[in-house]
C-alpha cells in the first residue's frame, strides 16, 4: 500500500497508491469512523441548543407581522 | 434525371439523423419512454422521470444538436458541470424542511451515519469490479440515497458516470418502499417493531433559527468540499425559520426548486447517449446501487439495535432505516412498516430525525471522501 522510497538527503516521502482495493478499504474505514465522530459532534451541538432558550423567547406573532 | 434526383435525395438523407440511427438509439428511446410511463402510471418520481425521460429520448435522436456545444441541453448540463444546480436544489429543500425532529432528539442523529455503511460496501465492491477509486467513490455515494449529493460527488470524481449514477440513485429512491421493508423485517422482531416512541419536546424558534447558522459555520469550517450543498440547505432553512422572509422561503421552495428541477432533469437526460449508457458498467453500477441501498438500510436498523443495548428507554429499530436519507421517503417507509404491526404506532415524526441526519451523514461521508481522494 505504501510505496515510498527514501532517496539521499531528501526528506523521507511516503506516497500512497490510491487506486487499489486496499486503499478503498482503508478509505472506507476512515470515512465511516470520521462520519460517526462528526455526526456525533453535531448531535452534541444539537443537545446544547436548548440552553439558548435561556437567552429569551421570540414573539412569533410579531415576527410574522414584521414584513 | 431520375438518377440525379436519387443522388440528390441520398445526399439530403445523409445530412439528416436517419443515416446515424442505430439500435442503441432505439433502446435508449424505449428507456426514455419507459421512464415517462413509470412516472405516469406508477407515479415513481414524476417530477424527475418525465424530464429525464423526454431529454433522454431527444438526446438519442441522431441529428439533434440540442446536446452539442451551443445547444440548449448542453447549457443545462453546464449548470450541473459547474456544480450550480445541486446546491440550488438543496436551497429549495432547506426552505421546505422542518428540522425540528432532528433538533428535538439529538441522540438519533448517529443513525444518520450508521445507515451509510452501504456507501462503503458499494465503494469496495466497485473497486473489486475494476472501477477506478474515483469512479468507485462516486458509485458508493448512491448508497447515501441523496440525489443532489450523488450528482455533486459524481461531477467532482467521475463526471462521465453522471447518467448511470443519477438514474440509479433516483430510481432506487423511488423504489425504496419495495427495497427497504424486507430488510427491515428480516433484522427485527415483531416486538421490536412495536416499540412506541415517547412524544418529543417542542423546539423553540430561537433553536430553529440558531440551527442553520451554527451548522453553516461548522460545515464550512470542517468540510469545505461539500460546504456549497449544506450551506445552501441551511440558507433555505433560515429563510423558512426566521418568519420574516416567508416570501423568499416560498420562492426557494417552489419557483426556484421547480426551475432547477426542469434544468436538472434536462441535463441528466441529455447525458444518456446510447454510446455512453449502453455499457456493461451501467449494469454493474445499477447492481452496486441496489446493494448499497440494502446494506445501508440493514446497517441503520442494526445501528439502532446496538444503541438499544445502552439505552434505558429503547428506540424503535425501524428508525435506523430512515437514516439512509432520501427525505422523506425513508421516514415514510419506517412509519408504514411500524403500522403493519401496530395500527397506532405513528413513527413518522420520530423517523424524520434520523432521516434528516442522513442528509448530513451523506454530506459528511462525501466531504471526507473528497478530502481523502483529492
Amino acid at each position: 500500500m505504501f510505496s515510498g522510497i527514501p532517496s539521499g538527503d531528501a526528506p523521507q516521502e511516503v506516497s500512497l497508491e490510491k487506486d487499489t482495493v486496499a486503499f478503498s478499504i482503508m478509505l472506507s474505514v476512515i470515512d465511516f469512523f470520521l462520519s460517526m465522530v462528526m455526526i456525533s459532534g453535531i448531535g452534541v451541538v444539537l443537545s446544547l441548543l436548548p440552553y439558548l432558550n435561556r437567552l429569551g423567547k421570540l414573539d412569533e406573532e410579531s415576527m410574522r407581522r414584521g414584513h | 434525371m431520375f438518377e440525379q434526383m436519387l443522388s440528390f435525395l441520398g445526399a439530403m438523407g445523409a445530412q439528416t439523423g436517419l443515416a446515424q440511427f442505430w439500435w442503441g438509439n432505439v433502446v435508449m428511446i424505449a428507456i426514455g419512454i419507459g421512464m415517462i410511463l413509470l412516472a405516469i402510471i406508477k407515479k415513481y418520481e414524476p417530477l424527475l422521470l418525465v424530464g429525464i425521460g423526454f431529454s433522454c429520448i431527444i438526446s438519442n435522436v441522431p441529428g439533434s444538436d440540442l446536446v452539442l456545444p451551443g445547444g440548449l441541453f448542453h447549457y443545462a448540463y453546464e449548470g450541473v458541470q459547474l456544480l450550480i444546480l445541486p446546491p440550488l436544489i438543496f436551497f429549495g429543500v432547506g426552505a421546505m424542511t422542518d428540522f425540528g425532529p432532528m433538533i428535538a432528539n439529538p441522540k438519533l442523529v448517529i443513525l444518520g451515519a450508521a445507515a451509510h455503511l452501504g456507501i462503503f460496501v458499494a465503494l469496495i465492491g466497485a473497486k473489486l469490479l475494476g472501477f477506478t477509486i474515483y469512479e468507485a467513490g462516486a458509485i458508493g455515494i448512491i448508497g447515501g440515497a441523496d440525489g443532489p449529493m450523488a450528482i455533486f460527488m459524481t461531477m467532482k470524481l467521475a463526471p462521465h458516470l453522471l447518467p448511470q449514477i443519477s438514474v440509479a440513485a433516483y430510481s432506487y429512491m423511488a423504489l425504496m418502499p419495495l427495497i427497504q421493508p424486507p430488510v427491515m423485517k428480516l433484522l427485527t422482531t415483531k416486538e421490536e417493531r412495536m416499540i412506541r416512541m415517547k412524544q418529543m419536546r417542542v423546539v423553540s424558534r430561537v433553536e430553529r433559527i440558531a440551527f442553520p447558522i451554527i451548522i453553516g459555520i461548522i460545515v464550512n469550517l470542517l468540510l469545505p468540499p461539500v460546504a456549497p450543498l449544506i450551506t445552501m440547505l441551511m440558507l433555505g432553512n433560515l429563510f423558512k425559520e426566521v418568519l420574516v422572509t416567508d416570501r423568499l422561503a416560498k420562492t426557494a421552495a417552489n419557483e426556484v426548486m421547480n426551475v432547477v428541477i426542469v434544468v436538472l432533469t434536462i441535463a441528466i437526460g441529455s447525458t444518456m447517449g446510447a454510446d455512453k449508457f449502453l455499457t456493461g458498467s451501467t449494469l454493474e453500477i445499477i447492481g452496486l446501487g441496489l446493494v448499497a441501498f440494502m446494506v445501508g438500510t440493514g446497517s441503520g436498523v442494526l445501528g439502532a439495535k446496538l444503541m438499544n443495548l445502552f439505552l434505558t428507554e429503547k428506540i424503535n429499530p425501524l428508525l435506523g432505516s430512515a437514516g439512509i436519507a432520501s427525505v422523506p421517503i425513508a421516514a415514510r417507509v419506517a412509519h408504514m412498516v411500524a403500522l403493519e404491526d401496530d395500527r397506532e404506532n405513528y413513527l413518522i415524526y420520530h423517523a424524520m430525525g434520523p432521516n434528516l441526519a442522513g442528509v448530513f451523514g451523506t454530506a459528511l461521508s462525501g466531504g471526507i471522501m473528497l478530502a481523502l481522494l483529492q
